[in-house]
């Protein structure tokens, strides 16, 4: 019965993550290991305040002084663009410093997309967002100043 | 039995509680041969020795019924006390062991701060709910993705004629945009 119940603790997830549709994505990972770092925010936001921009899912992190996340973040953008609509890419002494990419989807009409950068300081910004917004409305997003 | 022979097998120690028992009557009841005389003394204290042990003498030691239904009293509240601790122990241990396997579980899988809620921002390692600060962080990361490149690109690298060629190649991807609408 004791050992039931250390296995049950032990095992149980604490914090389910909503994320679902991320799971698949490399960059996840980007979230998940430097997320609680020193120098590093990340954002997360999933309800209903994003769906005046048609999202359903934002997520950022941003990663400063880290060459060693900056060379993560760049492996994993490598695998997770592969088959991905690049709308942007900007690359400069052969490592990517701009990106807009939109994913393959999981679900039917939600559309997912990944933004990257990274500053002349050497600041990593990635960016997730889904939702049935497209690439015209991201675009939208970014050129005009819109609070959130 | 015969009572020589009885004797001989109580000091050989073959007897009965029994037949211990005749041996006490026949030799308190007053009709001792001589030549067992001897041992009438030592089965008359035993006989007293057994009949104490059997039922306390009232007269020899008089005994409050009060003190009688005191110690039967104390008796039961000894055995409710000991029932009582045992299941305090064993509810102490219960709750000592879940507290354990808590701090087990937070040990092993860490509790996200933030599980809670839909909406946060972790700054250096520290969660924030607080709807302005989460909105205002998401913002300037939107902004920081949508830099116009000439404030990505160093001064030292600001070439016009690089300059125009971003530019146009900007203006070629919001018209391929256009065109997809």
């Amino acid at each position: 019965m004791l050992w039931l119940l250390v296995a049950v603790f032990c095992l149980m997830p604490c914090g389910v993550s909503a994320a679902e549709t991320q799971k698949d994505l490399k960059i996840q990972e980007v979230f998940q290991r430097y997320g609680k770092k020193r120098n590093v925010t990340m954002v997360e936001l999933s309800n209903e305040m994003l769906e005046t921009y048609g999202m359903t899912r934002y997520k950022s992190i941003t990663i400063k002084d880290d060459p060693e996340a900056l060379r993560f973040t760049r492996q994993c953008l490598e695998a997770d663009q592969k088959g991905a609509r690049k709308i942007k890419e900007v690359t400069d002494d052969g490592g990517v410093v701009s990106a807009y990419y939109q994913l393959k989807g999981v679900e039917a009409d939600i559309n997912r997309f990944v933004l990257f950068k990274v500053s002349k300081k050497g600041v990593i910004t990635l960016v997730y967002i889904e939702g049935d917004l497209d690439s015209d409305d991201l675009i939208t997003l970014l050129f005009t100043k819109k609070d959130l | 039995m015969d009572i020589d022979e009885l004797l001989n097998r109580y000091f050989e120690g073959e007897t009965s509680s029994e037949e211990e028992r005749e041996l006490r009557a026949f030799f308190t009841s007053g009709n001792v041969p001589d030549r067992l005389a001897v041992y009438t003394p030592m089965f008359t204290y035993l006989e007293e020795e057994s009949r104490k042990e059997r039922q306390p003498d009232e007269a020899l030691i008089p005994i409050d019924e009060d003190i009688l239904f005191m110690l039967d009293a104390e008796k039961v509240e000894e055995k409710k006390t000991f029932t009582l601790r045992s299941v305090l122990y064993l509810v102490s241990g219960i709750a000592a062991s879940f507290l354990l396997l808590l701090g087990l579980n937070h040990l092993l899988n860490p509790v996200d701060p933030c599980f809670c809620s839909d909406n946060y921002v972790v700054i250096n390692g520290r969660c924030y709910t607080d709807i302005h600060k989460v909105r205002s962080m998401a913002l300037e990361a939107l902004q920081e993705v949508a830099t116009p490149t000439d404030e990505y690109f160093p001064e030292v690298d600001r070439d016009e004629a690089d300059r125009v060629i971003i530019d146009n190649q900007l203006d070629e991807l919001r018209s391929l945009f256009d065109d997809n609408e």
